[in-house]
């Protein structure tokens, strides 16, 4: 394999960002500021259509130019810049399980290929500044579209002492919930549920968490619905960004414009929620859970689907869970009235 | 001499609240649960606790026999080395200065079991490299033409 040992993790960001500076260059760059979790993200994408693919899931964080920026991404892709990727320096058996190349990634810069949607990602920590390139910004996943750069958002999270999390936040002025828990439980319906009523709504599958706070900040104003959350709540369905999907995708939804008002950049968090579906009466029921059981559906999910170590972003996860009220909420078959019962819980939370 | 054991850290990672345990295979992706005795020896050995004294704490706490704790334990342990949960380490090794965790009323006796799920595996992309474009870069399975 391409192996040159003299080429460091810094030396080849330098060149992969050259290249990028290259790509925009050629494809035309697009540039936007977002207030994510306080802090200023400047993100530059090289060509129209990978920023097409990114910007929207990330619109209502955005902010009027003019601010300085706190940290930075870069995204591009070969095929519309025409711009070829450096070979990777690294042999083939370098890569774990999540894509982390842990034997090119140093003190600086972390390094991690992301398997399915073929991306690299390289995160420089003193430069605080993350490099994304795919091959062809048309090939990138539709879950990609719903949920854009994690690996670069929690290369910059973890070295803030924050990491993202498996999980949908929704709540109210007073505080929220942090609904977890494996796919196919009703953890989206919940979060969807939401957006017709006077909750608020800061992310349905993945949140940027600050676990010392118990607080959660919006990543993405995306939601992704099964066929049948899709059916329970129809009014949604003007909102989904891939009609023709395949059957095994989900629908993923772009929720701004259109629910700007239900959106909010971040909730203090009051308890831990894991759904079940059921076949309660009315919009369901919640029933307490021990912190185990809690940490239970939060832990793996978040662990395997994320980069990052598990020696550190564990311990925070059951710190939290130890902080906070956990309960099993039992779906209700009237799924206009999950607000209603959430509600009620937020306020008997105080 | 008996092969002492130690958790498979950092592979493997746990946490225990209110006398409940979840433990992970970072690995794997599996978890695990423990019910309450299994909990008391998960603990043990998470101090580093040597056989003899592992043994001594289940039969004070629950009120056993050293002959029907020991299979208890042996074949437990044997449950957490087939889940590569725990490891061999020299049995010379100390101790870890750590009091025994073990605490609060015990429950009524029951074998020290380990309950596994697997329901992260789908998840988990544990050998996702099918092929390699010209330049040298990974294309998985589905992005291969």
């Amino acid at each position: 394999m391409h192996h040159e040992a003299s080429l460091n993790p810094v030396a080849y960001f330098e060149q992969v960002e050259a290249l990028f500076e290259l790509a925009a260059s050629r494809a035309g760059e697009f540039q936007r500021l977002f207030r994510i979790g306080g802090k200023i993200l400047q993100l530059r994408v090289a060509g129209e259509p990978l920023a097409a693919k990114i910007f929207p899931a990330l619109s209502h964080l955005e902010v009027e130019p003019g601010a300085t920026a706190d940290f930075s991404f870069l995204a591009w892709d070969s095929s519309r810049s025409g711009v070829k990727m450096l070979p990777p320096p690294w042999s083939f058996d370098y890569y774990r399980g999540k894509g982390e190349i842990p034997e090119f990634s140093d003190d600086e810069v972390w390094t991690a290929y992301q398997h399915g949607p073929d991306a690299l990602n390289l995160w420089h920590r003193r430069l605080r500044r993350g490099i994304f390139w795919i091959r062809e910004a048309e090939a990138l996943p539709y879950y990609e579209c719903g949920a854009p750069l994690r690996y670069l958002f929690q290369a910059w999270a973890l070295q803030n002492g924050c990491q993202l999390a498996h999980g949908a936040a929704i709540g109210d002025s007073g505080g929220g919930l942090l609904i977890t828990g494996k796919g196919g439980l009703g953890k989206s319906t919940t979060a969807a549920s939401a957006l017709f009523s006077s909750l608020l709504f800061a992310g349905d599958d993945y949140i940027l968490l600050d676990a010392e706070e118990a607080r959660a900040h919006s990543l993405y104003a995306t939601a992704k619905l099964n066929a049948d959350s899709l059916d329970w709540l129809p009014d949604l369905k003007p909102s989904v960004f891939n009609p023709d999907r395949d059957p095994g995708e989900k629908a993923l939804l772009r929720l701004w414009p259109r629910f700007a008002d239900r959106l909010t950049p971040s909730l203090p968090l009051k308890a831990l929620v894991i759904p079940w579906v059921s076949e309660e009466k009315g919009g369901g029921r919640f029933e307490p859970i021990s912190p185990i059981q809690a940490l239970q559906a939060l832990a793996p999910s978040t662990l395997v689907q994320l980069p990052g170590s598990g020696v550190e972003i564990f311990p925070r996860l059951a710190g939290l869970t130890k902080r906070l009220p956990a309960y099993r909420f039992h779906l209700g078959r009237e799924t206009a009235k999950i607000p209603e019962v959430i509600q009620e819980q937020l306020a008997k939370l105080g | 001499m008996e092969t002492e054991y130690r958790l498979n850290a950092p592979k493997v990672i746990s946490e225990t609240i209110d006398g409940e345990t979840i433990i992970i295979n970072l690995e794997s992706g599996n978890y695990f649960s423990l019910n309450a005795s299994g909990g008391d020896l998960w603990q043990e050995l998470a101090r580093n606790a040597p056989r003899t004294a592992i043994l001594q704490s289940l039969c004070q706490r629950y009120g056993l026999n050293t002959d029907e704790a020991k299979v208890d334990i042996e074949d437990f342990f044997a449950r957490l080395l087939q889940e590569n949960l725990i490891v061999d380490r020299p049995a010379a090794s100390p101790a870890k200065e750590l009091p025994s965790q073990i605490s609060g009323d015990a429950r009524p006796y029951e074998k020290p079991a380990l309950l596994k799920y697997e329901d992260m595996q789908d998840l988990l992309l544990l050998d996702p490299i099918h092929d390699v474009d010209e330049a040298g870069w990974p294309l998985t399975k589905q992005n291969a033409s």
